[in-house]
């Protein structure tokens, strides 16, 4: 069963791991009829889409409950809400067979929703074409291997502006194979228009959407996964 | 009053390590709003989130407090360095978790106090948070500030910080507490007055309102009252019925990664085994038991309400819970189905550990603790350690035929009447079992042998036989510590020991008198803090603030005390009298044994006296 949720503002601090775990002890709470893996010590397999930095939010993420029972996609979702604790939600699911692809490989690229003040946010939308504009953007990646300078500019796909909301939505690669880290992003853009961050002035991003690249076309990862029950290509 | 900014403190969470300590909002964390009630009650503990959130006292408190209509009890613990930086940096006090409240704006301000070494952490837990360190200065809008734990049974080196302690029990007296200081700022009392009706309620001890005087030689000359409507001895409380007082099934499931990170289900207080360097033995009787039933339901709704994996059975001396196998059965069997395993993190060797075990691990397997203490069979009779040879080995056998490669054995270094032969028995004991491990066949012993031999300095306690006693002196501890080395350098044995000077400074504490709280100001103020972790304890700063305040650490430490001395602590009645524990100290010097008075009838220990008949009593026994 894919799960589609939201990580709140109220838990933005916690790490993959511990989303993990509190979702595993969500689950135990609920007496959903999750499957465990055999043998000594069965433990539960979940599998989550790309994992979320500490510090950002995410409206439509994913994961992978195996079940062992069949149960309505209804029912999953309201047992689910009423064992999470009020700072996740369960916003829908999805029943798929064990033939789709793992959470991590449907996963391409990411959409953001990047929020700050109002002088920063007219500071940085007035320099964003330009800033696209460049041939490459070359930045100091660290990684627990090292650091290393990359050029990030073809990890990014598009930044567009929202005047009313003062944010910027962006969509950029995040597959096991390439992927930019949002933190990286907004260092990148605050050091182009030549911004410090100081007093009253705030950054932060939240990830809105899960893309996958199917033939060409990038789409939205809930709406593959919606149609994947209903498409012909599915074998039985 | 102000709540901390959240879009403030998300700027300071960027900058520091696990910022998931500083931000609460987990299941079933509890958060109401503070003009809906009349008494608000923070629960700090001296230490990290990660360590203070496996606290058993602070989930029985945070749920009994928040029961009531007119209070509430929120969180705070000590944030890492690289927070309280952050904090100092950007003017934000330490707040509670929940509703992000700086804790000055408390009525009461609560700490536990779980050992010496976290003494520094309250210092600045309390300064961080906006409240007058030393008590005479605070002013009557400040919180009053408690203190509860078993180092409260010694609390003269607090006494200059902590406003009242209560000694023992604390589900009932903490509510008696918050009667009195709600009815006190109804009525608009000072602090004085709040305090002085503190110090008249049973098991409170206010020591702005007691008196020392010393003799020349150090020792003390006299504590007395100051005023004549509060107690000159100060009695412990106890809870005697512990199957029916409130026992926490809601407790809040952490997001990070804990110390503790499984449910407690506490099944029995109180232990009359009688080891003689054990406070906890000694403080926390008459021993009690909860039923089985009982527990079964409160494992149940336990496992029902946080979806942990595992449980753990939690009490002084687990095997002794008189029905163990029983009960072991009844739980394995019951979460079975739910995939929780059970684990009982406390096992005495005489017992017969087999059946429990093999329930236990049912489920999932786990490395095994035992605690010999000493090395040789004089020694474990001198201190009341009544297990054999025969047992560790027969224990040992079974556990590696059956599947287990991983085993903890605990002993302790400088007990009283230890010699050479008692060091080299440890590493006897410790050759023994690896010998066991490998006369058990190929094929059915598991793979990788990890046997880890941990020896701990004896610290001297109050409220024990051995309360008259010297800590060995650091030397005599770092030339033992070598032999050690030298003999468990085998593979397959992993040696653990314990810094020598962090227990000479726990020994100073534990039986420290008032003059240590200068020492310890003087400490706090040179920079002294997490002194609980190697990474952070510096000797040299505890030197300089000893020798800041003329006050010497031998006296303290490594000085044999009289019999007839007013120590610190006689003002408090632990149940057990000093009588008592001296003639078991006697005793011990001989080497004669003192069984468990459970088993073999009373040993009139003092508890008699206080409930008019021996509570532990078994009647079945005698």
């Amino acid at each position: 069963m894919i799960v589609v949720f939201s990580k709140t503002q109220e838990v933005n601090q916690i790490a993959h791991l511990d989303l993990m775990r509190a979702m595993q002890r969500s689950l135990r709470r609920s007496n959903l009829p999750v499957s465990y893996s055999n043998g000594f010590n069965p433990h539960m397999h979940l599998a989550f889409s790309p994992p979320l930095s500490v510090g950002i939010t995410g409206e439509n993420e994913m994961m992978d409950v195996p079940i062992s029972n069949q149960i309505s996609e209804s029912d999953f979702i309201s047992i689910l809400n009423s064992a999470l604790p009020t700072a996740l939600l369960a916003k829908k699911c999805y029943v798929v067979d064990d033939k789709l692809k793992s959470l991590m490989a449907l996963t391409h690229k990411a959409q953001y929703k990047i929020s700050m003040d109002s002088l920063t946010y007219n500071t940085i939308s007035s320099g964003i074409t330009d800033f696209l504009n460049q041939k490459e953007i070359i930045t100091l990646k660290k990684s627990k291997k090292g650091e290393k300078m990359v050029d990030i500019r073809p990890l990014i796909d598009e930044i567009k502006c929202n005047d009313n909301e003062h944010s910027l939505l962006c969509v950029i690669s995040a597959s096991s194979t390439a992927s930019l880290h949002i933190n990286l992003l907004i260092k990148e853009l605050l050091n182009y228009s030549n911004i410090a961050l100081n007093g009253s002035s705030y950054i932060f991003a939240s990830r809105t959407k899960l893309l996958t690249v199917q033939n060409d076309e990038c789409m939205d990862l809930e709406e593959y996964i919606k149609n994947y029950n209903n498409s012909e290509e599915k074998e039985f | 009053m102000k709540k901390i900014d959240e879009k403030l403190l998300n700027k300071l969470l960027i900058n520091v390590e696990k910022p998931a300590r500083y931000t609460g909002g987990e299941l079933n964390s509890i958060i109401k709003n503070f003009d809906e009630t009349n008494v608000s009650f923070v629960f700090c503990f001296p230490d990290t989130y990660e360590v203070g959130m496996s606290h058993l006292g602070l989930k029985i408190l945070y749920g009994l407090i928040n029961l009531r209509d007119d209070a509430l009890c929120e969180r705070a613990f000590l944030p890492w360095v690289d927070m309280i930086k952050q904090m100092r940096e950007n003017n934000v006090q330490l707040y509670s978790l929940e509703n992000k409240m700086p804790l000055c704006n408390f009525d009461i301000v609560g700490f536990t106090l779980q050992y010496e070494m976290s003494y520094t952490n309250i210092l600045e837990m309390l300064d961080l948070g906006g409240i007058t360190v030393l008590s005479s200065q605070r002013t009557d809008d400040e919180p009053i500030v408690i203190a509860g734990g078993p180092c409260a049974f010694n609390p003269e080196p607090l006494h200059l910080f902590i406003d009242a302690f209560i000694i023992g029990d604390g589900e009932v007296s903490t509510n008696d507490v918050i009667d009195v200081v709600k009815a006190g700022r109804a009525e608009g009392l000072s602090r004085k007055e709040i305090l002085h009706n503190l110090a008249k309620v049973e098991s409170v001890y206010v020591p702005s309102l007691y008196e020392v005087e010393y003799k020349d030689d150090g020792t003390i000359e006299r504590f007395f009252a100051l005023e004549n409507d509060i107690p000159e001895k100060i009695k412990k409380r106890v809870e005697y019925d512990i199957e029916n007082i409130y026992y926490p099934t809601n407790v809040i499931v952490p997001y990070l990664q804990i110390v503790h990170d499984r449910i407690f289900l506490e099944i029995m207080r109180g232990c009359t085994r009688g080891c003689r360097f054990c406070q906890a033995g000694m403080i926390y009787r008459p021993r009690r038991e909860k039923s089985i039933e009982k527990l079964k339901e409160q494992c149940k709704e336990l496992v029902k309400n946080t979806g942990y994996e595992e449980v753990s059975m939690s009490s002084l001396s687990s095997g002794d819970y008189t029905k163990i196998n029983e009960l072991t059965e009844c739980l394995v069997g019951e979460l079975k189905e739910d995939r929780v395993s059970v684990s009982l993190p406390s096992l005495r060797l005489d017992g017969n550990i087999e059946e429990t075990l093999s329930d236990t691990q049912k489920v999932k397997k786990s490395s095994l603790t035992f605690a010999p203490e000493a090395g040789t069979q004089r020694l474990r009779d001198v201190i009341n350690k009544g297990v054999s040879e025969e047992d560790l080995f027969r224990n040992a056998e079974y556990a590696f035929q059956n599947g287990w490669n991983s085993m903890k054995l605990y002993f302790m270094m400088g007990l009283p009447t230890e010699t050479e032969e008692d060091i080299n028995g440890i590493a006897n004991l410790a050759n023994e079992v690896r010998n066991i491990y490998y006369s058990v066949p190929k094929g059915i012993r598991n793979k990788g042998l990890r046997i880890t031999v941990s020896v701990a300095v004896f610290v001297p306690k109050p409220f024990t036989p051995f309360q008259w006693c010297a800590q060995d002196t650091i030397e005599t501890v770092q030339n033992k510590q070598k032999v050690l080395r030298k003999a468990l350098n085998i593979r397959g044995i992993h040696y653990n020991w314990h810094e020598s000077y962090v227990s000479f400074l726990e020994s100073c504490f534990a039986s420290g008198d008032r003059k240590l709280s200068n020492v310890l100001y003087s400490a706090w103020k040179n920079g002294c803090i997490f002194d609980g972790w190697t990474e952070f304890f510096s000797f040299e700063k505890w030197m300089k603030s000893f020798n800041e305040n003329n006050v010497s650490l031998d006296f303290y430490a490594t000085r044999k005390k009289e019999k007839d001395e007013i120590l610190p602590w006689d003002f408090i009645d632990s149940g057990v009298s000093k009588q008592f524990l001296y003639n078991e100290y006697e005793k011990a010097l001989n080497a004669v044994v003192t069984p468990d008075c459970f088993y073999t009838g009373c040993k009139a220990c003092g508890l008699q006296s206080t409930k008019g008949g021996c509570p532990c009593a078994n009647d079945s026994s005698i």
